[in-house]
């Protein structure tokens, strides 16, 4: 089985300058291992520095120490050290991922927002339009909100909006954090149907699922990571 | 990551006697990339602006263009001849205030129309064919191309320097603060042209702007400029949510929304 | 010792045609640059003239350091021989220069005129010296004088073409009327001075030498003979002259520049040939023929 996540020694601190200059320390020697179509779920408590981890292997936080490397076609690339240009490429082609809050971008439709990330993979217009859709569909978000700028949405129906971008590109990674916060039963088995259905196309998957039932249908592993950052 | 980069600063640095505007600026930007330049006022950005873009000359260091068919040129050793050349039709500058970007004494169309002219477009309907098209990729009421600039409103201003800009088909846009003083609804619209026309023609691009909301939207990467010098750069993202440097963690704070 | 006619005063030691020497040496030095580069406008050290500016006191210079012995001068303005300006500028070299004049334009040698070319053609050997107000084409598109020594330099003379690409917005059509903007030898664009634009094909291979004085901004240039001159246009707009619906009222021509003369206040007017030695001759011919 191929390897498509390694993380080793991780370290990731902040030091708040603005309060004259003190360190929180939230990983500290991290280290994770996730097979090719493995889905991990990681579990702790608030603070513990779960999304902090998914946010080092998307490259929005940069690591202090340790290499957090993932799987581009045949090599290994080190995101800690990997340039700007790199980690572009990378969310581009390999990493797809699904945050907590969603950035509304002024005027862009939830539909056009939606696409972006499969025009991005490369698929033209028609196809990209194609699984937007479908993903609006399954996501229940009616044809009406589809040309509207996502900004006066609620926040559930955003982070559905939400998902949808991180799924749309199917990248052979998935960084998935808190997906299922705000969404009612209906809509969480919908999320739950479409990352097994990620799963069965070969991805791999990192998450942070709040809810336990959620975490049982998708996981395959559950990882704690205990209050001082390192896996337990 | 075989292609070659677009433009290229190495240890870039300009003075007006002991003022040291900006000093020691190095990066590299490719085609399709959108660098932003956020830093506060006499932060140096503007300066290193117009050093990148030709308009001032650096008092050290260099700024090297690849053209397609010559390879690197150092834009500020070579001719004037040529340097006016390459800002006509290879570049564009999208300046702050738009009245130091347009003709203000003539219509949108000949605005447009200018850098055609200037190339040698000899045709008056083809001419004003081509300025009716961008007018309309810009969003500018067609009916209004023989309008002076005067009597449009900021924003339109700011479109049309944009549509006289990119109607030579840059492959590099500079853009100084260029959604300063307008509305916000009127910000997000330009902003949208923005992003689609980088996008859709391929476009490098270096903005300078203070507003981190801006550059979250449009750029790629970010340069935070504090006192004339680059004290923390990187992905964009990465910038702004995991800032290392003092001055960008204050900036990232006191903003609303960044 | 200069021969002195009988205009001449006798007690005042004016050098021959004003001038002197060595200011004609200036003067000629910066002709010839000017000669060398068709329609370059050469700097040069413009003196205190007995007119003030905007009298034509560049072409006066030009003329005084050209002007020979053995020359015929004619002096025209608006194409007249008989107006204040032409008559004195003409008496100034009978003055001083002791020259020949005559209002006959293929009797000349040196023609100075204020803003037109005589209707007669001219031939190898003659100059025609023009006044010239600004004789920078850009001037009114650009103010910067340092800009537009660079615009020339480069021959970057998009900034002209927008403003005919303005005109013919503006108005359909392009609106210069006189002063056309020129294209000289291919390379820089030049004022013909405010000639009318009726005036620029006889600048295209004109057999003549042209010379353009502007005494105010100190600028010469020129226009050597059989160079080949373009008046700016668009392909689909291309630069056409005036016509008229009638022909001269005093000699029948159709093929020269019309004044249009006011004659009584009852809407009167008649329409003559700018140029009065040309109306003259013409009548003159038919008097002869005994045509009426």
């Amino acid at each position: 089985m191929a390897r498509a996540i390694e993380v080793s020694g991780l370290d990731k601190g902040f030091t708040l300058h603005l309060r004259g200059g003190v360190h929180l320390s939230v990983l500290d020697g991290f280290t994770l291992q996730v097979e090719v179509g493995e889905c991990v779920a990681l579990r702790g408590p608030s603070g513990a520095g779960k999304s902090t981890v998914l946010r080092c292997l998307y490259g929005n936080y940069l690591p202090d120490r340790g290499t957090v490397s993932v799987r581009d076609g045949e090599a290994m690339v080190d995101i800690a050290t990997a340039g700007p240009r790199e980690i572009l490429a990378l969310r581009r082609s390999t990493l797809g991922y699904v945050s907590q809050f969603l950035r509304v971008v002024p005027r862009i439709g939830a539909l056009d927002l939606v696409m972006e990330p499969a025009r991005e993979r490369g698929l033209d217009a028609e196809a990209a339009r194609e699984r937007a859709v479908t993903l609006l569909e399954r996501l229940h978000i009616p044809e009406l909100f589809w040309d509207l700028p996502p900004a006066t949405f609620s926040g559930g129906e955003q982070q559905r909006i939400n998902i949808a971008r991180g799924l749309v590109g199917e990248h052979p990674i998935l960084l998935l954090d808190e997906p299922t916060a705000s969404l009612d039963a209906a809509n969480r088995a919908s999320v739950v149907e479409l990352i097994k259905l990620a799963k069965a196309r070969g991805a791999t998957v990192v998450g942070i699922f709040h809810d336990r039932e959620v975490r049982d249908a998708v996981a395959d592993r559950v990882l704690d990571i205990d209050s001082m950052g390192a896996a337990a | 990551m075989s292609e070659a980069p677009l433009l290229r600063a190495s240890g870039l640095g300009k003075s007006y006697g002991r003022i040291e505007a900006c000093r020691d600026v190095s990066f590299e930007l490719w085609p399709g990339e959108v660098l932003g330049v956020v830093g506060e006022s006499g932060s140096g950005k503007t300066t290193l602006l117009r050093c990148l873009a030709g308009e001032i000359e650096p008092s050290s260091g260099t700024v090297e263009f690849r053209d397609l068919q010559d390879g690197f040129l150092d834009v500020h050793r070579m001719s004037e001849a040529r340097r006016r050349f390459l800002m006509r039709i290879q570049w564009g500058i999208v300046h702050q205030n738009p009245r130091d970007g347009l003709r203000m004494t003539v219509s949108a169309g000949a605005n447009v129309g200018e850098r055609l002219m200037a190339a040698g477009a000899r045709h008056y309907g083809r001419i004003r064919t081509e300025a009716l098209q961008w007018l309309e990729r810009v969003e500018l009421d067609t009916a209004r191309i023989d309008d002076l600039p005067e009597l449009f409103s900021g924003g339109m201003q700011q479109r049309l320097q944009i549509a006289r800009i990119l109607v030579s088909k840059p492959r590099l846009v500079f853009l100084d603060e260029p959604t300063g003083g307008l509305d916000v609804s009127v910000q997000a619209r330009i902003l949208d042209l923005l992003r689609r026309l980088a996008r859709d023609l391929g476009l490098a691009v270096v903005i300078v702007t203070h507003d981190l909301g801006v550059a979250r939207l449009l750029t790629h990467r970010l340069m935070v400029m504090r006192q004339g010098r680059v004290v923390e750069e990187g992905l964009t993202d990465q910038v702004l949510d995991d800032p290392h440097d003092p001055y960008t963690q204050l900036l990232v704070s006191s903003v609303i929304g960044a | 010792m200069i021969a002195l006619g009988a205009h001449a005063l006798p007690s005042r030691a004016h050098n021959f045609a004003y001038l002197d020497e060595q200011t004609k040496r200036m003067i000629r030095r910066a002709l010839l640059k000017a000669v060398a580069v068709p329609g370059h406008q050469v700097p040069f050290a413009s003196r205190e003239m007995p007119l003030p500016y905007g009298w034509g006191t560049g072409g006066i210079q030009v003329t005084a350091s050209i002007l020979g012995a053995d020359d015929v001068l004619k002096v025209i303005d608006q194409g007249a021989d008989d107006t204040t300006n032409a008559v004195n500028i003409r008496r100034l070299f009978a003055k001083t220069a002791d020259v020949a004049t005559t209002t006959r334009t293929e009797d000349a040698t040196v023609i100075q005129t204020r803003h037109r070319i005589p209707e007669t053609p001219l031939r190898e050997g003659q100059i025609l010296v023009f006044q010239v107000p600004i004789p920078e084409p850009l001037r009114w598109l650009e103010p910067r004088e340092t800009e537009t020594l660079k615009l020339h330099a480069l021959a970057d003379y998009g900034l002209m073409q927008v403003d005919l690409y303005e005109d013919i917005a503006q108005y359909g059509r392009i609106a210069q009327s006189y002063d056309y903007p020129i294209e000289v030898h291919g390379r820089y664009v030049s004022s013909p001075s405010p000639i009318p634009k009726f005036d620029n094909p006889k600048l295209d291979r004109n057999p003549a030498l042209l010379l353009f004085g502007a005494g105010r901004e100190k600028r010469i240039y020129a226009i050597p003979p059989y160079t080949h001159v373009k008046s700016l246009d668009f392909d689909d707009h291309p630069f056409t002259v005036e016509k008229w619906d009638r022909p001269c009222d005093l000699c029948g021509a159709t093929d020269s520049y019309l004044d249009e003369v006011v004659t009584d206040d009852k809407g009167g007017r008649l329409f003559c040939c700018s140029d009065t030695d040309y109306c003259e001759k013409r009548r003159a011919a038919s008097a002869e023929k005994g045509v009426p």
